[in-house]
């Protein structure tokens, strides 16, 4: 390894701070006590967060982004390891055509796809549902899973299958055993990957999302459309608090550099 | 018949015949090695015996009974993988576990042979690291362990050693040959060092370009190769162009003695003959003059090349101890006539 220079060190700072510098001041703008969004200078309050849950409609819709990207993430990951080990593993008629499908969400913007299923949707009289909004998020986010479980595959070392098999494993033991823990790194990347991309995701849930299912990102923009105010940045700050506590606990339970990089 | 048996088994991939014919049988506790060049076919003969490549064509017999078709899992042999192949995920204990709990072998029992086996490897307080924290050679062992837990009937191994530096490949030669002999298992080992094939092996299959060309013992594979590849493949060799004439071979009006097939006259003949069966001799005192264009000291012998009125010859001494003849001197050379053979070189071209 290398050490980096001092010229490097300083323009690793530089991104480094600029990447965490809006969330700093989100945070920070949070615990202000005035009506506009300002950093608090003289004192700190809590107001904001309390406002929070005088507004019931936005713990509603916490708790819909959290289901969506929950279930979206889980049903992807399940649709994307068997189709990432036949098109990894097989050779068969129409395979690059399912690679393709798999991946071209990610070309497709997230307008049009808003556009498209709020028509189909008003066509098969499922507006409003909140399965098919899952359904939705699937899409769009299994891509990146899928990336990431192929990357997974096609980095293992397959011998160590056979070994097993030749051992007595059969196929199904063979992936529990032996392929799923390998490429397990893959799975609870793609995995995050997919929930983050699902709880953010706004450009088409704005279509696709009815009152009763309107997901925290929509919430937010609606309010932001009416009234700026500082709750927007308690709303943010807790996102944030959340995020990075998942983080530590994933951590704790498994070792992040385990479950992201592979325990090499 | 043998223990296991290959009867003109063959690969094809596209039209590729990556294995052509092959017919071998290896007797129980035997030890067998396949040698040969890159590419030549051993990996894919291996797979085959092992299940996991399918045959074109051919059998495979094991005890008398028809596997061709058996799936890997079934087999039950051993495998030891070039790149060793171990669960990463798992610890040391944990690998060599895995065929016994395939096996459905009660804990208790389970712990006990994972333990027996450990020590046979010398691997007894590692059982609980996992492969990263190991060194080559330990990963290797480790390997072995696995694929011996379950006594399989026969033992493959890839090339199990050409990862290691040349010292630790050594030692662990011996070690593997320790290790078969006290289990007593049938093995057949792939490797492309000649050196290797012929220290651990009871018998050497040599492969060239899918097919079995010659399958002997060590030492026999040594002093009678079967083709001109297998004679430069192992060992060092010097080939000698001559002519045949008067019942004998001549080069550049000198006779060269040798083991010889009779051969027409005035056919053009080739004389093979080890360097080690070469004696220096003061020069006017042996068959050939000749002056020592170089030399080189490699610890137990010294080599030189001599240059003679019929070509270079490579010849090797042991060390005695004091200063054999250098760089620039004349010297002459003898060997025995039984040490050389002679033949017509249409053996040499087809190889
Ligand atoms: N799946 C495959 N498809 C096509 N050709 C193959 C395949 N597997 C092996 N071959 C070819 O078959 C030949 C023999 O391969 P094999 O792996 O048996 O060689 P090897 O003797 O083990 O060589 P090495 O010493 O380099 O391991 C090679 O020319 C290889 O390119
Ligand atoms: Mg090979």
């Amino acid at each position: 390894m290398h050490r980096n220079g001092p010229i490097a060190l300083f323009f690793h700072g530089l991104v480094v701070a600029f990447v965490l510098a809006p969330l700093v001041v989100i945070c920070l703008v949070a615990f202000t006590p005035e009506n506009t969004l300002s950093i608090p200078t003289t004192s700190f309050s809590l107001r904001w967060f309390a406002a929070i849950f005088e507004h019931p409609d936005f713990v509603q819709s916490f708790y819909n982004s959290l289901w969506l990207a929950t279930l979206a993430a889980t049903i992807s990951i399940l649709l994307a390891i068997p189709a990432a080990l036949a098109i990894d593993r097989y050779d068969f008629p129409g395979r690059d055509a399912l690679n393709g499908l798999f991946l071209s969400p990610l070309i497709i913007p997230h307008l049009v796809l808003g556009v498209a299923f709020l028509r189909l949707f008003a066509l098969i009289g499922a507006t409003g549902s909140f399965f098919w909004l899952v359904f939705t998020h699937v899409i769009v986010v299994t891509p990146y899973v899928m990336r990431l479980v192929m990357a997974a595959l096609s980095g293992m070392d397959r011998s160590a299958e056979q070994a097993a098999t030749t051992l007595g494993a059969s196929h199904w033991t063979v992936f529990r055993r032996i392929t799923a823990p390998m490429i397990l790194p893959g799975i609870t990347g793609g995995w995050l990957l997919a929930f983050i991309n699902s709880f953010d995701e706004l450009t088409m849930s704005i279509f696709v999302t009815s009152p009763q299912t309107v997901t925290l990102p929509v919430r937010m923009y609606m309010y932001a459309t009416e009234s700026i105010d500082p709750m927007m940045a308690a709303v943010s700050a807790l996102m944030i608090a959340l995020t990075a506590a998942a983080m530590l606990v994933l951590d704790r339970a498994f070792g992040l550099d385990k479950i992201l990089v592979g325990q090499k | 018949m043998g223990f296991l048996t290959l009867q003109s088994l063959s690969k094809v991939f596209g039209d590729f015949t990556a294995v052509r014919d092959v017919d071998l049988s290896v007797a129980k506790g035997e030890f067998v090695s396949l040698l040969g060049p890159s590419g030549c076919g051993k990996t894919t003969t291996l797979q085959m015996i092992a299940g996991l490549v399918e045959p074109t064509k051919g059998t495979i017999t094991l005890d008398g009974r028809d596997i061709t078709r058996e799936k890997p899992s079934r087999r039950g042999l051993g495998i030891v993988f070039q790149s060793y192949a171990l669960f990463p995920h798992m610890t040391v204990a944990q690998n060599v576990a895995f065929g016994l709990e395939m096996r459905k072998v009660a804990k208790a029992e389970r712990d006990r042979r994972v333990k027996e086996i450990l020590g046979l490897v010398h691997l007894a307080p590692f059982a609980e690291r996992y492969p990263r924290q190991l060194s080559g050679g330990q990963r290797q062992r480790v390997a072995i362990a696995r694929a011996l837990v379950i006594e399989p009937p026969v033992l493959l191994l890839d090339e199990p050693l050409s990862n290691l530096d040349a010292k630790l490949r050594e030692e662990m030669q011996f070690e593997l040959r320790r290790i078969q002999r006290s289990v007593g298992t049938t093995t057949i080992m792939v490797t492309h060092d000649q050196a290797e094939a012929l220290s651990i092996s009871d018998r050497v299959v040599v492969m060239e370009q899918g097919r079995m060309t010659q399958i002997d013992a060590p030492y026999r594979l040594y002093e009678r190769p079967a083709t001109a590849f297998i004679s430069s493949f192992v060992g060092k060799m010097n080939r000698i162009e001559a002519v045949w004439r008067g019942g004998r071979a001549e080069a550049g009006a000198v006779a060269l003695p040798g083991i010889a097939e009779s051969l027409p006259e005035g056919a053009p003949a080739i004389l093979t003959l080890r360097p080690e069966k070469i004696l220096l001799k003061p020069a006017g005192q042996g068959l050939l003059d000749g002056r020592v264009a170089s030399r080189f000291f490699l610890g137990s012998y010294w080599l030189f090349n001599v240059e003679t009125p019929i070509g270079t010859i490579l010849v090797s001494a042991p060390n005695q101890g004091g200063e054999p003849a250098g760089e620039g001197e004349s010297v002459a050379l003898d060997w025995p006539p039984d040490s050389a053979t002679v033949t017509a070189p249409a053996q040499g071209a087809a190889a």
